[in-house]
């Protein structure tokens, strides 16, 4: 893989990921969105609607637990995940957690992570996890870390998280080298420490020069809706923090379900690489994102169309709601996604009224349309901050 | 209506455009149910990539949610699910008395209390052509009559004189004769007599096409197939005729070659539900072991876009536990139909409609060891398995 970079903004940075060995023309703009999946779909969604909603190479997110299902198969054969899924044309980055689900916490032990799957738990060792790293040959992955941290650990617990992600980093990283399976995937170095900044650094400082082609900035527990209400000041400050400490040519991950407003935020601190846990979320719930964000003003303007008597973001509408019930305009006016292109809001809220399947389908691609166009509008953004820069 | 393109010349098989007023239907066709306006997590646009032509909506469940006021207000289903082709609605009848306890029929329609609040409510033939109307499709059915196929006695004859009675208040009730089709229903139980007695009354109606009715109830196979044979033998040669609840594959095969044109059934799309996949052989089971390591398509065979793309061992992961896999097996289920009903017409065509029997019997039963049922089914119409061996 190679990163290369375009544009140092101080309100963000413009590259582009390429060279991936098993995909040599695809290419890849940072910041990007990768596509959290669950068993190695993107929920509800099917390489033909995935189709219709983009035409562009895919990156997808794959969270370690819900591919586990997948690694007697690819152990046993000559595929690697991306094949097995039947998205051999994606970019593929293996992640410790899954965003999508909030961390239960407590399950992690000294030489041991917590990986949760719909079956339940099971905890991977550094040898376990390398053994599944070489099974499913992602494109991309994360060390091995213990990330379930949050505002409120101890710093006992976060003593320990630091210590056993760098024990693990040595374990992952002396595999990795070695091993030959692995010799096309690209290897990042997990960043944890929770929300003490004396820890990130320490474990940061430790990690900057080591021979790895990124980092992933973690340990903020903020999977599902723990991320949308997470500290995002504090954040701010501890991602800003970390990435003065890391060389700037290389790659930065920041996992989780952040608000678009954090979103930003962290774009700005020079983050490269985010998920669509969002999104997903949002649809799961039965709401469609309709947030606009104005690239030139660099700022957010909302459709507060029902109230507040939920507690519903300002990001969002909800589909569920009975107004829905004979609208017949689309979810966005001037959306050109599928949903909004062919459908109405009061037959998405039959679909969510009836829990039939198509009501998550719809959302979803409207979603995901919509938090790609907005990673294109946070991008051009970034531009423009280098033409003002340039003029000054 | 239907233009009949071929006639098989051995068994009562044929192949016709049936013109609607959404879409001009080539049968003989299968409809896959899309009960409350929507096909399964299936966007409209993947219904007609996999050549679906007609699809179902059920009238109880549309009448219940959105209810005919929206419907008549957004222009009917077709535009609110965004759905070109043509369109079937059902009376609603059926699903009174399947779904409700406490259904009671009268001369008047089906007594029943609502499943919300608990009030009484009546569905008169009226008032289910009024809602039909509402919601527009292109061919909608007469509230009928339904006996259990297992019922004997005076009830079965009262119920097939109250089908036709019915018929003529659908008839009378009807408000869109120049957009919308009615298709009677023939009942009559398993009772030869009876069955044919219905389908005469009902060809005496002016109507574009008929249905069989009452049957694939529980009802011995032996049974089934003569009363589809018997209604077709009485039913005209020119008009379509649909066979209500039909529509695994050898079924679909067999009733074909009794003169059936149009068929309906929940089963492709509610087994894929359940990680079932249909292919020649019968059906593949993918939440079974065996699949874990099967790194084949469902069917290789198979055109469909989760054939092309998708091994059966990782659809043994995500079937039951992720929404897609759901999709994924609708998908390669309604396609598995499709291309059996396109196999149908295009042997009709060529006139080896028996031929064609004869191969997709031996895929499905590659010990010949054919069921009784077919067998008979099949010389009636003069198909001998036996000796075209």
């Amino acid at each position: 893989m190679k990163f290369s970079l375009q544009t140092i903004t101080k309100r963000g940075r413009l590259g582009s990921i390429s060279e991936i060995e098993r995909l040599p023309l695809a290419a890849f703009d940072t910041p990007l969105m990768l596509l959290t999946t669950s068993g190695g779909t993107v929920p509800h969604l099917t390489h033909e609607t995935l189709e219709m909603m983009t035409k562009k190479s895919l990156a997808l997110q794959l969270p370690l637990a819900s591919n586990l299902r997948a690694l007697a198969a690819t152990r046993e054969s000559k595929f690697n995940i991306a094949e097995f899924i039947g998205m051999k044309e994606s970019l593929t980055l293996c992640s410790v957690n899954d965003p999508l689900v909030p961390l239960p916490g407590g399950f992690n032990h000294k030489n041991s992570v917590a990986v949760w799957k719909k079956e339940g738990r099971e905890n991977v060792n550094e040898v376990a996890y390398m053994d599944a790293m070489e099974s499913l040959r992602p494109d991309l992955y994360q060390t091995l870390c213990d990330s379930e941290t949050d505002a409120e650990s101890t710093a006992k617990r976060l003593q320990r998280s630091v210590k056993s992600t760098a024990s693990f980093f040595e374990y992952c990283l002396e595999r990795h080298k070695n091993s030959k399976v692995l010799e096309k995937s690209s290897i990042l170095a997990s960043l944890v420490g929770g929300f003490c900044s004396e820890r990130r650094r320490q474990l940061t400082k430790e990690m900057a020069s080591q021979p790895v082609d990124g980092f992933v900035i973690d340990g903020f527990n903020v999977s599902g809706s723990k991320g949308e209400s997470a500290k995002v000041e504090l954040v701010k400050e501890l991602v800003k923090q970390t990435i003065a400490d890391l060389p700037e040519a290389k790659l930065r991950v920041l996992p989780g379900c952040w608000s678009p407003e954090a979103l930003w935020d962290l774009v700005q601190e020079g983050v490269d690489v985010f998920d669509s846990s969002l999104p997903t979320v949002v649809a799961e719930r039965g709401s469609a994102l309709t947030f606009k964000f104005c690239p030139k003003t660099k700022s957010f303007s909302y459709n507060f169309e029902h109230g507040g008597e939920n507690d519903l973001k300002s990001y969002e509408i909800s589909l569920k709601d009975k107004t829905y019930f004979d609208r017949l305009e689309p979810i966005l006016e001037g959306c050109e996604c599928v949903a909004c292109k062919n459908h109405t809001k009061a037959y998405i809220h039959h679909l969510m009224v009836t829990k039939e399947l198509l009501g998550h389908v719809l959302l979803m691609l409207h979603n995901l349309h919509h938090y790609q166009l907005f990673f294109d509008k946070m991008r051009e953004a970034i531009r423009e901050n280098k033409e003002e820069t340039a003029e000054s | 209506m239907p233009a009949v393109l071929a006639d098989c010349s051995t068994s009562k098989a044929r192949t016709s455009l049936l013109t609607l007023p959404h879409h001009t239907v080539e049968t003989p066709v299968f409809m896959p149910v899309g009960t409350q306006g929507t096909m399964k997590g299936i966007l409209p646009q993947q219904l007609e990539k996999l050549n679906c032509q007609i699809i179902l909506g059920n009238t109880y469940h549309l009448g219940t949610r959105p209810g005919p006021e929206l419907m008549a207000k957004v222009g009917g289903l077709h535009k609110f699910m965004n759905w070109n082709r043509a369109l079937l609605t059902d009376s609603g009848g059926f699903q009174m008395v399947s779904l409700l306890k406490l259904a009671e029929i009268t001369e008047e329609g089906v007594n029943f209390s609502s499943p919300f609040d608990g009030t009484p409510c009546m569905l008169t033939p009226e008032r289910s052509i009024e809602i039909q109307n509402a919601i527009g499709a292109d061919i909608i059915m007469q509230l009928d009559d339904v006996v259990k196929t297992t019922t004997t006695g005076p009830r079965v004859e009262e119920a097939m004189q109250r089908t036709t009675r019915w018929l003529d208040r659908c008839l009378a009730a009807h408000r869109r004769p120049d957009e919308q089709n009615i298709f009677p229903i023939v009942q009559g139980g398993l009772d030869p007599e009876l069955r044919q007695q219905s389908a005469r009354l009902h060809t005496e109606r002016e109507v574009n096409g008929y249905a069989v009715g009452g049957l694939s109830g529980g009802e011995s196979k032996d049974e089934f197939w003569r009363a589809v044979h018997l209604s077709t033998n009485i039913l005209p040669k020119d008009k379509p005729r649909y066979l209500m609840g039909v529509g695994f594959a050898l079924d679909l095969v067999v009733c074909c070659a009794l003169g059936i044109d149009m068929f309906d059934c929940v089963f492709p799309t509610r087994t894929a539900r359940f990680g079932c996949a249909l292919v020649p052989s019968g059906q593949l089971n993918l939440k079974q072991k065996a699949y874990a390591s099967d790194f084949l398509p469902i069917d290789d065979e198979c055109d469909c876009s989760t054939c092309a793309r998708y091994t059966r061992a990782f659809l043994h992961t995500i079937v039951t536990m992720e929404s897609s896999a759901c999709q994924l097996l609708t998908i390669h289920n309604l396609s598995y139909q499709m291309r059996l009903m396109r196999g149908i017409r295009e042997s009709i065509k060529e006139d080896k409609f028996p031929t064609f029997i004869q191969e997709f019997l031996n895929k499905l039963y590659p010990g010949k060891d054919y069921p009784k049922w077919v067998i008979d089914a099949l010389s009636a119409v003069n198909i001998n398995l036996n000796e075209s061996q």
